[in-house]
């Protein structure tokens, strides 16, 4: 049964009070070239269609609250990327874990699900994804959310820097700088550092998310991908370029202490778009999981 | 427009951490949400923001489960009744004086004896998938009943298939019949904590001690003849372990008592929240405060 059919058989039974918060949520899978990709999926796909993309180290699960709070006025499909979450992981033999390799993957995902230029929502690695994708195919996004990811060298905080050397030349010692970032305490660097309130930190989701990136064969695929974020900073300059050029319609929400793409990365993009609409919350990279009501907020203003 | 937020809360109960989810205001009404096997209070993550703009919703881990403390089997007793008294001081500690309860699963036994012990404190009951009757005991119990009868290693070890990954997932799916509903975060966490070193001899003595409530069942029954608590029993009725005859029975005992049956598997929260959130709220609005 569909979203649709079981709201109006909902509706039907007159057991929902029309104005109660309702929590449906779908989970499949689809074929990509071989892969399943999983993604999550609510609302109405004929309303306003927005993707949303992000990687580590919580992959689609990120977005179960903005789900919930925007489904009744959107149509939200976010997939986990190959390696990531519950979508396959293929063999790095057969797929190459590179930010290029991605974009394609997701590109051939909006195709299969035949999304209407939705608007992205891009956080973290979803970033570099959705610019890839984007200077690619400037018409496929009809608006732009972007979320603690980054496209210049400012804009990289700390815990880039730290990762500065192994990004440069991985190696057995470079590794040993990236490799906490894949325990528990580098997942709560995502999800707690410069959280305002921890004790309102959801810990279903770091210890499913560790619970992933436990799984055999992850470390190696996470620090492939990792390497490889190399590539986007040699891509910075043109996407910097296309986001001059093509002054996007763009939302910006931030949260202000991320560690990794902290807030001097949304002013950069601001400068370079000054239409640009800046939303700044004093709390983490993972900036849902303290401000998802407040930032569902500034969605539907953008959005209307 | 409106937010809801949800608090992850611990507390020392003697000498254990609970951990214990909290949303609504102090001010409210407070509900009680008992988890049960192997899930925890994140079994309750989408009821809670349906309840709590209404409700002051409280919703602890059991000890051995989620993210309250597991000591070793050898250390602490995984009984019903030793869970029951963790829960019961959790309760007198937050000063619960008041309130209504949602059982599920494990929940119920803890719930029920909680009731039994403090009748004047339980403004109702929503049992969900929460059995207090043989005839709702449904033959997937089969391997569990032969350890009670005889408990010896080969028994015991006959049901580590029961926390295995496979059984994890069997539970999640069985009598769901459209299964994109199924966030797999679900089955993943249980899985996670399962997992953890140790957890399996815990589970393997709660099995062993479910026949302690098995036995407590005509007790449960008594209160419920003579306290004709107000009851909502939400059963999915594809419970490949507890039957819908199980909450029919509640009727026998409980004229008032209100019945009411939804297509799906043992974790109805997981496919029909909504549906199921409708009526809870419909239930306790008509409860004195």
């Amino acid at each position: 049964m569909n979203y649709e059919t079981k709201f109006k058989l909902i509706g039907n039974k007159k057991l929902i009070n029309p104005t109660m918060k309702t929590q449906i949520v779908n989970y499949g899978k689809v074929n990509i070239d071989g892969i399943n990709l999983f993604y999550r999926e609510a609302g109405d796909k004929a309303k306003q269609q927005i993707i949303l993309l992000n990687g580590v180290p919580n992959a689609s699960s990120a977005f179960q609250e903005l789900m919930n709070d925007l489904k009744e006025d959107y149509y939200l499909i976010a997939p986990d990327f190959p390696g990531f979450g519950n979508s396959d992981i293929p063999d790095k033999r057969d797929y190459e874990y590179t930010f290029h390799n991605i974009s394609l993957t997701i590109e051939k995902f909006m195709a299969t699900m035949k999304l209407k230029q939705p608007t992205v929502y891009a956080l973290g690695y979803g970033g570099p994804v959705t610019f890839r994708i984007a200077t690619r195919r400037p018409d496929i996004f009809n608006n732009y959310i972007l979320q603690n990811s980054n496209a210049y060298e400012e804009g990289l905080g700390p815990a880039m820097h730290n990762a500065a050397p192994f990004l440069e030349n991985r190696n057995e010692e470079t590794t040993k700088l990236v490799r906490p970032l894949l325990t528990l305490d580098g997942i709560k660097l995502f999800f707690l550092n410069g959280a305002k309130d921890p004790g309102k930190i959801n810990p279903d989701n770091y210890t499913n998310a560790l619970h992933y990136l436990n799984r055999p064969g992850q470390e190696e695929i996470q620090l492939d991908l990792l390497y490889n974020y190399a590539s986007n900073i040699t891509e910075y300059p043109n996407w910097q370029k296309w986001l001059k050029e093509i002054q996007p319609r763009l939302l910006l929400v931030w949260g202000k202490n991320d560690v990794f793409f902290p807030v001097a990365a949304a002013e950069a993009i601001k400068r370079d778009v000054p239409s640009a609409e800046l939303h700044v919350y004093d709390t983490s990279h993972l900036a849902l999981e303290e401000h998802h009501a407040d930032i569902a907020a500034n969605i539907r203003s953008f959005l209307g | 427009m409106k937010t809801t937020r949800v608090n992850y809360r611990n507390t020392k109960v003697n000498g254990l951490n609970i951990f214990y989810r909290e949303a609504g205001s102090n001010d409210s009404t407070v509900i009680l949400l008992l988890h049960g096997y192997p899930t925890s209070s994140h079994m309750f993550r989408n009821l809670i923001p349906l309840l709590s703009e209404n409700y002051h919703v409280i919703a602890p881990d059991l000890p051995g489960f989620g993210y309250s403390d597991k000591p070793d089997h050898q250390e602490f007793a995984y009984t019903f009744d030793n869970l029951t008294k963790h829960i019961q001081e959790f309760i007198d500690q937050l000063g619960l004086k008041r309130f209504a309860i949602y059982v599920f699963d494990y929940g119920a036994p803890v719930g029920y004896r909680i009731a039994v012990a403090n009748p004047e404190k339980i403004t109702g009951i929503i049992s969900q998938n929460g059995n207090a009757y043989l005839e709702g005991l449904s033959e997937g119990w089969n391997p569990i009943q032969k350890y009670w009868a005889e408990p010896t290693a080969e028994n015991r070890n006959a049901l580590k298939m029961m926390v295995e990954e496979g059984t994890t997932k069997w539970q999640y799916f069985t009598g769901v019949s459209d299964e994109t509903l199924i966030a797999p975060e679900s089955y993943t966490l249980d899985q996670h904590f399962l997992d953890q070193p140790g957890n399996v001899e815990i589970q393997l003595d709660l099995f062993k001690d479910y026949a302690n409530n098995v036995a407590l069942y005509p007790v449960f029954q008594q209160y419920f003849r003579d306290k004709q608590p107000a009851l909502l029993a939400a059963w999915g009725d594809k419970d490949p372990f507890f039957l819908p005859p199980g909450a029919e029975a509640f009727k026998r005992d409980i004229p008032g008592a209100t019945v009411k049956f939804f297509d799906t598997g043992h974790f109805a929260l997981e496919t029909h929240v909504n549906e199921i959130g409708a009526e809870i709220l419909n239930f306790l609005e008509k409860l004195p405060k």
